[in-house]
């Protein structure tokens, strides 16, 4: 009898405590639907604001951005990533010899290499053309991107090739646009083609999901007007409108070394400057 | 020896079981009723971390471009700009008694009327209330006579012809209701994947806010079609995903299951357009970003004057690309097929031994993750990628993957051989695990690899089939 009622007890005490439990508020409240038109019509113009105080509306004429970035102070040296020999995966293609540390490149007179610099939007007045339709090579070999750092215009078509005789898998990861994730056979110099279809605010990652070392930087732009630096750190950017330009300056590093690096460009002039950035700001 | 407790042992001292169960019962009672139900805060959808990332001038434009098109949890926004069927018939006016205010009309629904006391949402689609920010609220209807009754009264009266959505919205409700009670306790209201359970789980619940979600039938990323069907969620819902605390609800009715599953697929939206803001922001609004600026001698007034035009233009932007994509993927022609027939172990015996040639060959690579063994364990689970601090494989949502281990025989995305077909083909998407194209794999050699994937689990310790000589050459050719 006891246990009869001990079962009871038990069993309403189970029962009952969803009862007096409180309901689960966010399910029972009382919800209302307001239906937003589709208001594609009304909606602002697609372009962004222009990063540009110069001239407006067409250009009084062009002139050219040239450039050094330089690192004041010691560069650090970096070791290799992976060491000829060592014993890594796909050792006899990819330890055949050093991999570069490429994080960060300082020539001999202190130019830094693989630095972005950009403009985010088309200065106003700028000569408008399609993307160029000659593709842009982007390689893989000794199990290392080339280039290290690459500009390419939103539409250009980026070619994904491969010199090794091991796959790789190719995968870009833009922070606005979609991914692009592929694997390149061996030794595919045809490869596979792609193209970004979106810009991005700042370089972004590509890496092999097969070969952890590998890693590169990619930097789409609906415009021409960005430049990566050379091995002596040097760069150029033409074919600007003549007038005040605001540009970024980035290293993987560093991330911005500068938002608004602000530069005077007169009509069929270059404009030369050396970029002075001090060693701290880099870190490997 | 083990634990195996009687019920004498659980209740073996009767009489203070009887009372300390009356003294529990009483007592939970008494502290609900004392606790009270009215105090609960309302569910709220909360900013993901890159957006509280952000300078707060920049947050509050986005948290205000979410609010708007998609308000909150109590207070949906149903966009028509987004590829969602938010629900509702839609219908027209097809005759008013009078030229004068009226609140009722005679009209001709395509579709049942559900009960106006819960669904009593009512938008004009054309006519001269079309567009008016105020909806009207719907009274009643008589399907005898098929008479529209509203709450409002409507001065001048709508005209013959005029269309409208009734029980506008009623799909989302549903959807929201269903996902409130069955869904939230993981993937939570913003649907996060950080529901007050979501600690306790591994894997985690899928965050959808990314707009990823793993397993679809659809083309690989970065094509257009790659999202997820609805079709794919919607099995995702009915079978679970085994292998992981993501049961199935087959229980739910069929339309149950359409209303689910479209409040995910808004909720994802949302969740994209959130982080497509971020993707606009943070370059240039992120705390730290701002203090740089501020320290680069830019005037603070003039950094957020640029965000009234920018965040507006990033939603149009945003809205395009999500109308796009989501409806890509429910185009027929992005969901991969095989364009030849599998041939069966029986048919083909061969099949298996140049699957697993292929698998451990340089040319597939599915070794260096799954491992020799495919337990999973292959050489880049412990490998450093560059950009992270740490060992191991990473998903979209930075959590670390373990490729998975096909000797459980255990297939999260299904264990049809067309699923994993597409596993392959596809890739499984926001993971490591690559796409292998028709230009790496053809189709004979993808239904290769499906055939030794589904034999793994049966292998228990026995070799593998003798690989024939010339299969054996391939995959020395292969490794070299």
């Amino acid at each position: 009898m006891q246990k009869f009622l001990t079962y009871t007890l038990a069993a309403l005490f189970v029962g009952v405590m969803p009862f007096v439990g409180c309901s689960d508020k966010g399910a029972a409240t009382k919800t209302n639907v307001v239906i937003k038109p589709n208001d594609t019509e009304q909606q602002t113009s697609e372009k962004q604001n222009a990063s540009t105080d110069g001239a407006k509306g067409a250009a009084a004429g062009f002139g050219s951005f040239k450039g050094k970035v330089v690192m004041q102070g010691t560069a650090p040296q970096l070791e290799a990533l992976v060491r000829k020999g060592a014993n890594i995966k796909d050792a006899d293609v990819c330890a055949a010899q050093d991999i570069p540390n490429e994080k960060l490149v300082v020539g001999p007179s202190g130019g830094v290499a693989n630095v972005f610099v950009y403009l985010q939007t088309a200065p106003p007045g700028a000569k408008t053309t399609d993307p160029p339709a000659d593709p842009v090579l982007f390689d893989q070999k000794g199990c290392h991107f080339i280039p290290h750092a690459l500009f390419v215009q939103v539409g250009r078509p980026l070619q994904v090739v491969s010199g090794d005789e091991v796959a790789h898998n190719t995968h870009t990861k833009p922070v606005r646009g979609t991914q692009f994730n592929a694997i390149i056979n061996k030794g595919d110099r045809v490869g596979v083609k792609t193209t970004y279809s979106t810009f991005e605010n700042q370089p972004i990652p590509v890496n092999c999901d097969f070969h952890a070392w590998m890693f590169a930087w990619h930097l789409p732009l609906e415009h021409p007007f960005a430049a990566v630096t050379d091995e002596k750190g040097e760069f150029e950017i033409a074919e600007l409108p003549a007038g005040t330009h605001k540009f970024k300056v980035w290293h993987e590093g560093a991330g911005f070394l500068e938002r608004n690096l602000s530069v005077t460009v007169n009509a069929n002039a270059v404009t030369e400057q050396e970029i002075p950035y001090p060693a701290t700001k880099f870190k490997p | 020896m083990g634990f195996n407790p009687t019920v004498k042992d659980l209740f073996g001292l009767e009489v203070l079981a009887v009372r300390s169960h009356l003294i529990l019962a009483l007592g939970g009672i008494a502290a609900s009723v004392l606790a009270g139900c009215g105090d609960s805060p309302d569910a709220r959808f909360v900013l993901n971390a890159r957006t509280l990332a952000l300078a707060p001038e920049a947050q509050e434009p986005v948290e205000n471009a979410l609010n708007d098109n998609f308000g909150t949890p109590t207070n949906l926004v149903a966009w028509l700009r987004l590829p969602v069927n938010y629900g509702g018939s839609e219908g027209t006016v097809e005759r008013v008694e009078t030229d004068g205010p009226t609140d009722s009309f005679v009209a001709k629904i395509d579709g049942e009327v559900a009960d106006p006391a819960i669904y009593p949402e009512f938008h004009w689609l054309s006519g001269a209330y079309a567009g008016n920010e105020q909806m009207p609220t719907l009274a009643h209807f008589d399907p005898e006579t098929n008479v529209v009754s509203l709450i409002e009264t409507l001065d001048p009266p709508p005209k013959p012809g005029d269309r409208f959505l009734i029980n506008a919205g009623k799909t989302l409700k549903d959807g929201r209701r269903l996902y409130m009670t069955h869904c939230v306790h993981c993937h939570g209201t913003s649907g996060d994947g950080n529901g007050p359970t979501a600690k306790y789980l591994n894997p985690l619940p899928r965050d959808y806010r990314l707009g990823t979600f793993k397993f679809t039938s659809t083309v690989r990323v970065g094509q257009p079609g790659d999202k997820v069907r609805r079709d794919d969620l919607a099995r995702i819902v009915r079978n679970g995903i085994p292998g992981t605390y993501m049961p199935s609800f087959l229980l739910l009715g069929d339309d149950e299951t359409v209303a689910v599953v479209e409040y995910v697929r808004w909720l994802a939206m949302r969740g994209e357009l959130e982080h497509k803001l971020d993707a606009d922001l943070e370059g240039d609004y992120t705390i730290q970003a701002v203090a740089e600026r501020i320290e680069g001698k830019e005037d603070p007034k003039e950094i957020f004057a640029n965000l009234a035009t920018l965040v507006p233009q990033t939603v149009a932007r945003a809205s395009k690309e999500l109308d796009a994509a989501w409806q890509a993927a429910e185009n027929d022609k992005h969901v991969i097929r095989p364009t030849q027939k599998r041939h069966t172990v029986e048919q083909d015996p061969d099949s298996i031994a140049r699957g697993r040639a292929l698998f451990l060959s340089a040319k597939a690579k599915c070794a260096t993750c799954h491992g020799v063994t495919g337990r999973g364990d292959g050489p880049q689970t412990e490998a450093v990628q560059q950009g992270n601090d740490k060992p191991g494989l990473f998903d979209d949502w930075k959590h670390r993957v373990q490729p998975r281990d096909l000797t459980t025989g255990i297939f999260r995305g299904g264990r049809r051989p067309v699923d994993i077909y597409r596993r392959i083909r596809a890739g499984i998407k926001g993971t490591p695990m690559p796409p292998f194209g028709n230009d790496v794999l053809n189709d004979g050699e993808v239904w290769d690899l499906v055939n030794y994937v589904l034999y793994i689990p049966h292998l228990k310790g026995e070799s593998i089939p003798a690989i024939t000589p010339e299969v054996q050459s391939d995959e020395k050719h292969a490794s070299n």
